[in-house]
């Protein structure tokens, strides 16, 4: 069974639409699922590269994204935005405290 | 829409970076982590890399830090997807965005960050020469 993403109805396998709001089931899990692989890069990367908070910025917007819109990742793009949180979190008092600089780059 | 945002903030910041001179911007010297570790940190020569490859050369700006060709690349071929998508409206689209395009930024970072310590530390070869 298929999981519609934008009402939630299960739907048989190999179906194109959604027999409830008739949305495209074809690619919409690999489209969010690729979202919330992005949030989690970057959620990690953010500890590491990070001009201007960015990176962290990015990673949570993407993470909401695919936390709210993705059926199968959430979990991924959860850690992506906790991530960004927290690496931005770590660069803005590396910064402070540190550099009083932008950070990372050398 | 998209498509034309995303290449008309490429061609600003491209004229924006090439008129100041990058360091003005970025605060230049060693990082935490580089200071207290004496090793490379994945964004080292990241400032040196961007000036690299607003000037064209883009063998330098790879070897000071591959992220920004990479961004760079990687971008261009979203903005050619969303170009393509947009004329091609009604026939079969192309992904913005693939699995492994984004796993690869996580492999060049790391994978950036790896080869260059190890070349440091085992070999004593320092490309940037802000250690040896």
């Amino acid at each position: 069974m298929v999981k519609c993403g934008k009402c939630g109805t299960e739907n048989p396998d190999g179906s194109i639409r959604c027999v409830a709001c008739g949305r495209e089931l074809s690619d919409q899990g690999e489209d969010y699922k690729t979202i919330a692989i992005l949030a989690l890069v970057f959620g990690i990367v953010g500890f590491f590269v990070n001009p201007f908070c960015l990176i962290s910025v990015a990673a949570i917007v993407l993470g909401i994204i695919g936390n709210v819109y993705s059926v199968n990742n959430k979990s991924m793009a959860m850690a992506g935005w906790i991530l960004g949180i927290c690496s931005g979190v770590f660069q803005m008092v590396i910064d402070f405290f540190c550099t009083f600089g932008l950070g990372i780059f050398c | 829409m998209a498509a034309s945002a995303l290449l008309l903030t490429g061609i600003v910041l491209f004229f924006v970076l090439r008129q100041i001179p990058i360091e003005t911007i970025v605060k230049s010297g060693r990082c935490y982590f580089s200071t207290h570790f004496n090793m490379y940190c994945p964004g080292c020569g990241g400032t040196r890399a961007v000036s690299a490859l607003v000037r064209g050369d883009i063998i330098d700006s790879i070897l000071s830090n591959p992220i920004p060709v990479y961004a760079l690349v990687f971008l261009l071929r979203m903005w050619a997807a969303l170009l393509y998508n947009t004329v091609r409206s009604k026939g079969k689209k192309i992904r913005v965005l693939y699995d492994w395009e984004a796993w690869g930024i996580l492999a060049v970072v790391l994978g950036h960050f790896i080869l260059r310590n190890i070349l440091l530390v085992l070999f004593h070869i320092d490309y940037l020469g802000d250690f040896i």
